[in-house]
C-alpha cells in the first residue's frame, strides 16, 4: 500500500497526555513505513492540549492543527479534519489510550482491498466493570442493527476516503460509521489489536451519557431500517396500540350494554381511550414521514453504484 | 447486419432496462433474445443491465458481453438493494425516449417488445404487460396475485390486472419524474395516474423459470398492505394533505363533543358528572388538536419540498 494515510485525531470529549499520545502514534506509524500526515482537531474546551500541540509544532513536529471555537462534537471534528486531509486513506485515532499503538502497523498491513478496517480491543486488560458495560452495549447494538463489528466504542479505524465522501456523519453518528458503511455496501473487516495497558481507568459515566448513547442507537436503528418506509415502523407500533385500545374499550362497552356495569366505575376505560388516541397519533406521524419521504425521494438516492461499463 | 462496434447515439429511441440478481446463466441468452427482437426494428437502442449486487458471475458475464456490444451498459451496485432501486438506477441512467423494463430471469419474452412500442406510438404514456397464461404455482402464486391485483386496482383506482409483471413500457420523461423508492415499482401506474397519464395493458407471454430460484415469497403481505395505504394517502391527499388530517380532526372533535355534551347535560339536570366519560371526551378533543397540527405540518412540508415532481409530470402529460 503506497497511498498516503491521513491520520485524524479529534480532541473533543476526552484527552490523555497529548504529548505522549503523539509520540506513541508517530513512532508506530513511522515503523509502518508508509507516507502519512497527522491532523489534530482540537475543540473549544481543550485549550491546554492545543497549546501543547502548538508548541510541539513550533519545535518542528510535522502535524496539522485545527481549532474549533467551541464544542461541535466528535463527528464534526472528524469531518473538519477530513476536509483538510489529502490522503486516499483515512485513519481515525482517539486522543486517549485505547489500543496499543505498536499494533497499528499490523492494522495498516491488513487492509488489502477492504474498504474499512475496524479495530477491536482484544485481549482486554481493563476492569471487569468496563468489560461488562461494553458487552451489554454490544448485545444491544447487534440486536438492533445487525452484527457488523464487536467493539463499536473503539475509535481506531482505517478506511478509504470515499466512505466519508459518501456518508455524512453528524452528532454522535461517527460511533456507528462501520454500521452505516456496511449498510452502504462497503466491505468491512475487523481486526484484534491489543488493548492499551494504560486504559485502566474504571469508566462510570454520568447517567445522561448512558441515555444519550441509547438515543443514538435508536437513531441509527431507525436510519438503517426505516428511512424509506417510515409507515412500516410507525404502522406496526400504531396498529398494535390501536388494537389494544379497541379491545379494552369494546370489552367495557359490551359490559356496559349487556351487564349494566357503569363506565364511571371502570378506570380501565380511560386507559382504553388513551391507547386508541395514542395509536391514531402514531399512525398519523408515520403518514407524515411518508409524505416527507415522497416529497424528497428524488433527492435521496437509495442505491450506490460501484461501477458502470460503457 | 449492423456493426456491433459503432458508438451508440447519445439519445437512442429506446432503452431496455433489466435488473439482474444472481442470474449468471440468464445473462447471455437474455442479451441475445433482446438483440434478436430489436435488431429487425431498425431503431437506435441501448440495453441497461443493472447488477443488483450479485454474488455469482453475473457482472463478469455481463461486462464480457458489453466489451463486444457497445449498446449494452452495465451498472453494478455495491451491494444488493432490491428490485425497485435497481429499476430506479436503470431509469436514472437511461438515455432513450422510451424505456422498457423487464425481469432478468427470462420469464418475460423480449419478442413482446414491438407490441409495447406500437401501444406507445398510439399515444399511451405507460403500457403494462399482463401475464395472462402465467406459468406459476396456482395456490401459492396465482391466486394471491389475482386477489392482490383486485385490491390494488380498487384502492388505487387504476384497474391493472397484473401489477407484478415487470415488462412495461414508459415514456421516458414521465417515468423519470416519478419518485421510485422502497417497493414502489409495483405502483408506478397508480402513482402516475396522479398526473392523468394514459395507461394501457397488453397480454404478454410468460415462460416458466429456466434457471435460478424465485426471489419472492408470500410473506410480503404486510409490506404490500402498508405500501397500499401509503399510495392511497399520497394519491388522495398529495396536493391537499390538510384535508385528510382535518377530516380526522373534525371526526374526533365531533365524537369528543357529543360525549362532553352528554356529561354536561347530565350534570345540569342535577346528576353527578361522570368523570370517566368526561375525561374520555377530552382525550378525543386533544387528538383533534394534534391532527390539525399535523395537517398544518404536512402543508408546510408540501410547500417546502413541494410536489414539484408531480406538477412537472402534469405538464409533460398535457
Amino acid at each position: 500500500m503506497t497511498e498516503t494515510i491521513s491520520v485524524i485525531i479529534p480532541i473533543s470529549e476526552r484527552c490523555d497526555d497529548i504529548g505522549e499520545m503523539h509520540r506513541e502514534y508517530r513512532d508506530a506509524l513511522l515503523l509502518a513505513g508508509i507516507p502519512f500526515e497527522m491532523i489534530y482537531v482540537v475543540e473549544g474546551a481543550f485549550g491546554k492540549a492545543f497549546l501543547e500541540l502548538k508548541a510541539m509544532k513550533e519545535r518542528g513536529e510535522k502535524l496539522t492543527l485545527i481549532k474549533h471555537s467551541r464544542q461541535f462534537g466528535e463527528a464534526t471534528a472528524i469531518t473538519s479534519g477530513f476536509l483538510q486531509s489529502a490522503g486516499g486513506i483515512i485513519m481515525t485515532l482517539p486522543a486517549y489510550h485505547q489500543v496499543d499503538a505498536a499494533d497499528l502497523p499490523k492494522m495498516i498491513r491488513s487492509m488489502g482491498d477492504y474498504d474499512m478496517v475496524v479495530a477491536r480491543r482484544w485481549p482486554r486488560s481493563d476492569s471487569k466493570w468496563n468489560q461488562l458495560q461494553t458487552r451489554l452495549y454490544h448485545n444491544l447494538v447487534s440486536r438492533m442493527t445487525g452484527n457488523v463489528c464487536n467493539d463499536i466504542g473503539c475509535s481506531v479505524r482505517l478506511f478509504r476516503r470515499k466512505i466519508l465522501e459518501e456518508i455524512h456523519i453528524y452528532g454522535d453518528l461517527h460511533r456507528f460509521l462501520p454500521i452505516l458503511s456496511h449498510k452502504q455496501g462497503f466491505r468491512i473487516k475487523e481486526i484484534d489489536l491489543r488493548q492499551s495497558p494504560k486504559e485502566k481507568r474504571v469508566r462510570t459515566y454520568p447517567f445522561g451519557i448512558y441515555v444519550r448513547r441509547l438515543i443514538d442507537l435508536l437513531t441509527v436503528f431507525f436510519l438503517i431500517k426505516f428511512t424509506k418506509k417510515p409507515l412500516r415502523f410507525f404502522g406496526l407500533t400504531g396498529s398494535v396500540i390501536l388494537v389494544v385500545g379497541l379491545l379494552v374499550t369494546s370489552y367495557l362497552v359490551i359490559n356496559r350494554l349487556l351487564f349494566g356495569v357503569a363506565l364511571s366505575d371502570r378506570p380501565l376505560f380511560l386507559i382504553g381511550i388513551l391507547f386508541l388516541v395514542l395509536g391514531l397519533q402514531i399512525f398519523a406521524i408515520g403518514l407524515v414521514g411518508e409524505i416527507v419521504i415522497f416529497t424528497h425521494a428524488k433527492e435521496l438516492k437509495e442505491y450506490t453504484v460501484e461501477e458502470i461499463i460503457n | 447486419m449492423p456493426d456491433r462496434r459503432t458508438e451508440p447515439r447519445l439519445t437512442p429511441d429506446l432503452s431496455v432496462i433489466v435488473p439482474l440478481y444472481n442470474e449468471e446463466e440468464s445473462v447471455g441468452p437474455l442479451h441475445e433474445a433482446i438483440v434478436g427482437a430489436l435488431d429487425p426494428l431498425g431503431m437506435e437502442y441501448e440495453i441497461l443491465f443493472v447488477d443488483d449486487g450479485s454474488r455469482d458471475a453475473t457482472f463478469r458475464k455481463a461486462s464480457e458481453i458489453a466489451m463486444k456490444d457497445r449498446r449494452l451498459r452495465v451498472i453494478k451496485f455495491r451491494r444488493n438493494y432490491g428490485q425497485t432501486p435497481a429499476m430506479a438506477a436503470g431509469i436514472d441512467h437511461a438515455r432513450g425516449k422510451i424505456l422498457i423494463t423487464m425481469d432478468g430471469d427470462l420469464q418475460n419474452d423480449p419478442a413482446d417488445i414491438p407490441k409495447f412500442l406500437e401501444k406507445i406510438a398510439e399515444g399511451n404514456d405507460i403500457v403494462c404487460g399482463w401475464r395472462h397464461k402465467r406459468q406459476d404455482n396456482l395456490v401459492s402464486r396465482k391466486i394471491p396475485s389475482i386477489i392482490a391485483n383486485r385490491i390494488i386496482g380498487k384502492i388505487t383506482g387504476v384497474p391493472i390486472k397484473d401489477n407484478g409483471c415487470s415488462l412495461k413500457a414508459y415514456r421516458a420523461d414521465i417515468i423519470k419524474s416519478v419518485p421510485l423508492y422502497s417497493d414502489m415499482h409495483r405502483f408506478i401506474p397508480a402513482m402516475t395516474s396522479l398526473a392523468g397519464t394514459k395507461v394501457a395493458e397488453i397480454k404478454v407471454n410468460h415462460r416458466a423459470r429456466q434457471f435460478g430460484v424465485s426471489k419472492y415469497g408470500i410473506s410480503r403481505t404486510y409490506k404490500v398492505i402498508i405500501d397500499l395505504l401509503v399510495i392511497k394517502t399520497l394519491l388522495k391527499f398529495s396536493v391537499k394533505p390538510m384535508h385528510l388530517f382535518a377530516a380526522g380532526g373534525l371526526l374526533s372533535i365531533a365524537s369528543g363533543g357529543v360525549v362532553l355534551l352528554k356529561v354536561l347535560g347530565d350534570s345540569l339536570r342535577g346528576g353527578k358528572a361522570d368523570f370517566m366519560l368526561a375525561s374520555g371526551g377530552l382525550l378525543f378533543f386533544i387528538l383533534s388538536f394534534f391532527l390539525f397540527l399535523i395537517g398544518f405540518l404536512c402543508e408546510l412540508i408540501q410547500r417546502t419540498g413541494s410536489f414539484r415532481t408531480l406538477a412537472h409530470l402534469k405538464k409533460t402529460v398535457e
